[in-house]
């Protein structure tokens, strides 16, 4: 009888007895997730890890993402009430802490600053306005996703909706950031939406270059940049921290961190010793944390939240904010392009969208297939970059009204 | 909250956010571009400012770069197996680097990152 109470103990304690059907399901879109991440080369470095913690989350019973459960008890001689805890929560609601509390995302700011030239920025600033404009797929998409209201089914709150337009910002970090802040049950749909679409701007941006320019515009060679002196380089880090900082507090944390690994990598000639902190934090911090936010995040997509018509509707606002995105930064490179008297080429303004470098490659790459002496890369950089700061700045605006 | 009024904070929102997206990075465009002045001005009157001290100060500055790159010159010549053997360099003559500008950058950030 021992035995057979033992045998039926384990056997109702095994996965296979609470599997339900959103598990199964959301256990064959991990596998294809990655599928696409390591056969087709879709963003590995974040997709693995979300797919995985995605994976790891719909294990039946295995509690990776359960809370603690507390006891409630009353002191019998004090009255007092207090909390004792009866079981641990599982290891990724821990880790998930990070994100919850927004660290995570600053952290991977600091790494992503660590490894960014804003070289080409500061020498041609009003490259900036592009990295402005492309914004406008932020908000757009915004607008559409309460737009939906009008479809049965498919409501958003507007603190939903804000999450979801920030998909536009092709900014992985700024996109978790901001939907922890407003609609934390939605982080898993919109970073895998923000994460796989990023991995596509190849395919999505150059079909919309080429439908908004004409051949004589994307033939347009924009002049050499100017020198940045290296004082320059290391006063920019902190001038934009205190001017982005007091205009939208919000954003601080990720300007800052920004800003911080920047300001590493610029004044290292200077005092070398800090290439420790910069080989630190370019490296072994972002690779630590790029693991920890992506399984966390993934683990957030569970059955039951992320199989519903509204993830579907995510995933198609999201590819709808990068063409947007893409469009808006286009259409104000043709402008800059008439009122600077053809000195600038549209498609730089597609790398607006903060999908750095990969949106710079692609206006160099276009560019080239119409004028092959065409050096784009730097200026597109230019616009690349800024887009960074843009869209971080667009989630503090965000997290300002509606936090 | 009711669609209508949804959509109209939403459009408030979306006027008000582009508005301080472009009014932010256009006031940072302006910083920068000032920096850029102030740099620029800086480096014509520390140019002004040898020319005039030059007479002297000149020539003794360009021959000590001079023997610098020189000696620098030579270090590399050496490491490349010309050690034991004397040399004397009669003139250095800036080659033209027809490298393509992708390379140029790759030489510049490998450079950046030895330092």
């Amino acid at each position: 009888m021992l035995f057979l109470d033992l045998l039926g103990k384990f056997l109702t304690s095994m996965g296979f007895s609470a599997f339900t059907w959103q598990q199964g399901v959301m256990i064959i879109i991990s596998g294809v997730l990655i599928y696409l991440a390591l056969k087709r080369g879709f963003e590995p470095l974040l997709l693995v890890p979300i797919a995985f913690g995605m994976l790891l989350a719909n294990l039946p019973l295995a509690g990776l993402m359960e809370p603690p459960v507390y006891k409630a008890v009353t002191d019998p001689l004090t009255g007092e009430h207090t909390h004792h805890l009866r079981e641990m929560g599982g290891l990724l609601y821990y880790l998930y802490q990070g994100v919850k509390l927004g660290i995570y995302p600053p952290l991977i700011f600091l790494g992503v600053g660590a490894m960014t030239d804003f070289g080409p920025l500061i020498a041609d600033p009003k490259s900036i306005l592009l990295g402005a404009a492309a914004q406008f797929g932020i908000f757009a998409t915004f607008l559409g996703a309460l737009l939906l209201d009008f479809t049965p089914g498919l409501t958003f709150t507007i603190k939903e909706a804000a999450s979801i337009g920030i998909i536009g910002g092709a900014d992985g970090p700024t996109a978790i950031y901001l939907t922890s802040r407003l609609a934390p049950h939605l982080l898993g749909p919109i970073a895998v939406a923000a994460y796989s679409y990023m991995a596509l701007v190849p395919m999505i941006q150059p079909p919309i270059m080429k439908a908004l320019t004409t051949r004589k515009e994307r033939e347009v060679v924009m002049g050499q940049l100017r020198e940045v002196t290296r004082t320059e380089k290391i006063i920019f880090p902190v001038l934009v921290t205190v001017v982005v900082s007091l205009v939208v507090p919000a954003a601080a944390p990720l300007i800052g961190m920004l800003m911080l690994g920047n300001l590493f990598r610029e004044a290292v000639f200077m005092q070398p010793v800090l290439n420790r902190l910069l080989k630190t934090s370019s490296n072994e911090l972002i690779n630590i944390v790029t693991i920890l936010l992506g399984v966390t995040v993934g683990a957030t997509a569970n059955g039951r939240l992320f199989l519903q018509a509204k993830t579907l509707s995510i995933i198609c606002l999201g590819l709808a904010a990068f063409c947007v995105g893409t469009a808006s930064g286009v259409l104000f490179g043709k402008l800059m392009n008439v009122l600077s008297g053809g000195k600038v080429n549209p498609l730089i303004g597609s790398a607006g969208v903060s999908a750095v470098p990969m949106a710079a490659r692609v206006s160099q790459a276009v560019g080239q297939q119409y004028n092959p002496s065409n050096h784009l890369l730097m200026h597109a950089m230019g616009s690349n970059v800024a887009g960074v700061i843009g869209s971080a700045i667009a989630a503090g605006v965000f997290i300002a009204m509606l936090g | 909250m009711d669609t209508i009024a949804k959509l109209n904070t939403g459009l408030i929102i979306t006027v008000l956010g582009m508005g301080i997206v472009f009014c932010a990075l256009i006031f940072l465009s302006l910083v920068l571009k000032s920096m850029e002045i102030i740099s620029r001005n800086r480096h014509a009157r520390a140019g002004e400012t040898g020319r005039v001290n030059g007479t002297v100060a000149g020539p003794r500055a360009a021959r000590r770069d001079d023997t610098e790159l020189v000696a620098v010159i030579i270090a590399g010549v050496m490491s490349m197996g010309e050690e034991g053997k004397s040399l004397t360099v009669r003139s250095i003559t800036r080659a033209a680097d027809g490298a393509p500008v992708w390379g140029r950058a790759g030489r510049g950030d490998q450079m950046a990152n030895r330092l």
